[in-house]
């Protein structure tokens, strides 16, 4: 059987092969993360399936053909910025639970460019945060993914190095406890003596009070 | 395949098989969970993408 394509639909076949490679891959990846399986991206996949059985049907004409390879383009994109834009999310909360983690030191000290991954991280966050119209998805796929990429490498460093800044972190709650141990163990006996004296002295006043007032009434 | 076992579980309801009911509650509870087809996975829906979206636009970083 001999199916009839467009003229030059070899090169938009070879370019669905490839989206369709990359979508299923960040799917994978997805999938991996511990989140699940996007059926929005699955759902786009399906579209595509249906494209390519119009594609390889004899009986509508190339014109038609060329509009289900247009779709079928679409689609392999639209799977690709759902996909990616669930990772997007998904790695800024995990980020977010980093940061909140370690809240009461400084983080720059243990990253170089730190001030600057968190200004890449918030232009990251401000893209996804309004969900975009189906035409925006399809124009940013591959910027979506980007950004992805980029906040997936940021978080692995950050990962990466919690065991260095949990030594550190950990280090200076150690000296501060011992500090603490020393400080209450020079100032507590200091204070329970001066304390002390204050008390003898006031009884012993207040005892001449009483015994003179005594003294006053008799 | 959801679709499949929802079918089943409604024809097990209605026909009263030998089936127990605790087995089809287990089963509407794994569905709801999204384990069904997945080993270790679930499913996300466009809903938990929403969510995930509400709940990242309030955070602040710095």
């Amino acid at each position: 059987m001999t199916i009839n394509l467009p003229v030059g639909s070899d090169s938009d076949l070879d370019e669905i092969s490839k989206l369709f490679v990359e979508a299923e891959k960040i799917i994978k990846s997805i999938e991996k993360l511990d989140k699940g399986l996007v059926s929005p991206s699955v759902n786009q996949l399906r579209y595509l399936a249906h494209h390519l059985i119009r594609i390889l049907q004899n009986n509508i004409d190339i014109e038609d053909k060329k509009e289900n390879i247009k779709l079928a383009k679409n689609h392999c994109k639209r799977s690709i910025y759902d996909a990616n834009e669930v990772g997007i999310l998904y790695l800024l909360t995990k980020i977010s639970n980093f940061q909140a983690g370690y809240r009461f030191i400084s983080l720059s000290k243990h990253f170089n460019n730190y001030p600057d991954n968190l200004f890449r991280i918030n232009e990251i966050n401000k893209f996804v945060e309004v969900p975009l119209s189906d035409g925006e998805k399809i124009k940013y796929y591959d910027k979506v993914s980007q950004h992805y990429i980029e906040l997936r490498d940021l978080s692995e460093l950050f990962e990466s190095n919690r065991s260095e800044i949990n030594k550190n972190y950990l280090l200076k709650i150690g000296v501060g406890i011992f500090v603490t141990i020393i400080l209450g163990a020079i100032f507590i006996p200091l204070l329970s003596g001066y304390f002390s004296k204050m008390g003898e002295s006031y009884f012993r006043n207040n005892s001449k009070d009483t015994s003179a007032k005594i003294e006053l009434k008799q | 395949m959801v679709k499949a076992l929802i079918d089943l579980i409604i024809a097990l309801f209605h026909n009263k098989t030998q089936v127990s009911n605790e087995t089809v509650k287990n089963i509407v509870s794994l569905r709801a969970e999204g384990n069904i087809s997945l080993q270790n996975g679930k499913y996300i829906t466009d809903e938990d993408i929403e969510k995930l979206r509400k709940k990242v636009k309030k955070l602040k970083f710095s």
